[in-house]
């Protein structure tokens, strides 16, 4: 007798479920605390884009700089886990030197958002 | 010893007649003395007359290049003059002022003469004519109560053709002395014919033109009822530059803070401060006065290629004239404009450049609340980014 299942696996809620119960088995610890390093990220974008489109890019020096650094970080972040995956490195480097670059960009990044943000 | 007593003399002199300015008449009827002889006891009073038969040689308007006279009085004839249309231009031109006293029959050269100014004579034979406003039922001697910008109280006689402005009236020329409503001359109407017509050029020299001889004869200037004779009183001072002239001097423009004239350049939107000075001469102080112009209607304009504003300036203390403003949000080279064309006075056209810049990279505002938004995105992404790292170390 086949396994009775609490969900259709083929709608958009058997996928998604199916997704978060994959993605919580398979994935190592690190990448998962990638993964909420990104998501945030990706929130701060959304906020910021909601917030301009409220209000205008008044300070454009600003917004650009805001934006640049939640989307340029969550970018960098994206590149360090590819690398990091072995299914889906696409460099051969060591992890080491993947993530010494990955502080590299950091520190670029932010410093250049820093000199735009006035 | 010698030196000594020229300079005396020289000193002695300067406040006589020896002093005043000189004016040529020019006619060819010798009548013309008898019958304006109260008109030229009035110009002699303030100025020297030289009479010369228009067709003597013995007249030279220019001598080795400079003018011997500084007003011309004309009374036109049916011949040509022997000076040419040209030489009197130059003569205008050069900041002198000319009266011409013109009659229906003068040839050609007189009207063509009018022409440059921008009046034109009515035809051969024509005169104006007005049944209601005229002496004794003469419907040929002509009244009018229509004087501008010359100060007469009474009416004006007139007898004679009159002029026309062509093609249009423009901000230089005036109609002096117009026809009343009930004045017509041919295809002309009422306030559209000039007894008296003037033309001021840019150089603010005047030029008087009269529609007949009659206008300023001793038969009306000698009637107390009429005004012909404050109309001649005015001709002469207006015409001849005496009354409504106007100067500006002392153009100052700062910071509205600061006490440093004419800086060396603006920043946009900054508070700036204007003034000036503009005086009227008074003929019978003999001196300069503080020039008061009624309703406000001295404007500047800030320009550059357009203009941005276009204010009135108010009046201050004395002569002064002043305004401040607060600078557009446009940088660029501007100038200070004034254009003040009023109708019987010099025109004042004064411009003075000044430069705006923008903003310098730290004049701009900082830390502004709009902006919070992206100021704690940046540095929040900053802050989960080293908590990030810390548990990505840290972590097995």
């Amino acid at each position: 007798m086949s396994e009775t299942k609490l969900v259709d696996e083929n709608s958009l809620i058997g996928i998604a479920a199916t997704f978060w119960q994959q993605y919580s088995a398979k994935t190592p610890q690190k990448l998962k605390i990638m993964d909420a390093f990104s998501l945030y990220c990706f929130i701060l974008v959304i906020i910021q884009l909601f917030y301009c489109a409220l209000v205008g890019d008044f300070p454009r020096n600003s917004f650009l700089s805001g934006i640049f650094a939640s989307a340029g970080a969550l970018i960098i972040n994206i590149c360090l886990r590819k690398q990091l995956n072995p299914e889906t490195r696409y460099m051969e480097i060591s992890n080491e030197r993947a993530f010494w670059e990955y502080l590299a960009a950091m520190v670029v990044l932010f410093l250049t958002v820093i000199n735009f943000l006035g | 010893m010698i030196k000594f007593l020229i300079l005396i003399l020289g000193v002695v002199l300067a406040g006589t007649p020896y002093n005043q300015k000189k004016v040529l008449v020019l006619s060819d009827n010798p009548a013309v003395y008898v019958s304006h002889s109260q008109f030229f006891n009035l110009l002699s009073k303030s100025y020297r007359v030289d009479y010369k038969n228009i067709q003597s040689n013995t007249f030279n308007l220019q001598l080795f290049g400079e003018w011997q006279y500084d007003h011309l009085v004309l009374f036109s004839t049916t011949n040509d003059l022997k000076v040419s249309t040209q030489e009197l231009l130059d003569f205008y031109d050069s900041g002198r002022n000319i009266l011409l006293l013109g009659s229906t029959d003068q040839s050609k050269y007189f009207r063509k003469f009018l022409n440059s100014f921008g009046l034109d004579m009515h035809d051969y034979g024509s005169s104006v004519v007005d049944y209601f406003n005229n002496i004794k039922g003469n419907q040929n001697i002509v009244t009018t109560n229509n004087v501008n910008i010359l100060k007469v109280d009474k009416p004006v006689a007139h007898q004679g053709a009159g002029l026309t402005m062509t093609p249009y009236e423009t901000f230089q020329v005036y109609g002096l002395v117009r026809g009343s409503e009930t004045a017509f001359s041919g295809p002309n109407l009422s306030h559209n014919i000039i007894y008296v017509g003037a033309t001021q050029g840019r150089n603010n020299a005047r030029f008087v033109a009269t529609g007949s001889w009659e206008i300023l004869s001793d038969e009306f200037v000698n009637d107390s009822n009429l005004g012909n004779f404050e109309l001649a009183q005015e001709i002469i001072r207006w015409g001849f530059g005496q009354s409504k002239i106007l100067k500006a001097e002392n153009l100052i423009h700062r910071r509205l803070d600061s006490d440093d004239i004419k800086p060396y350049n603006y920043r946009l939107r900054e508070d700036c401060y204007f003034s000036i000075d503009i005086y009227e001469w008074d003929y019978q102080k003999d001196q300069w006065v503080p020039y008061n112009s009624t309703d406000n209607d001295v404007i500047l304009e800030f320009v550059m290629l357009d203009p941005y504003y276009r204010l009135p300036l108010k009046k201050g203390e004395g002569s002064k004239y002043e305004l401040s403003f607060k600078i557009p949000d446009v940088y660029g080279v501007f100038q200070f404009k004034i254009n003040y064309l009023k109708p019987g006075y010099t025109f004042l056209k004064i411009a003075e450049k000044i430069t705006v810049r923008p903003f310098r990279h730290d004049e701009y505002g900082r830390y502004l609340v709009q902006a919070f938004p992206y100021y704690f995105s940046s540095f929040g992404t900053m802050a989960g980014f080293v908590v990030f790292l810390i548990a990505f170390l840290l972590n097995k």
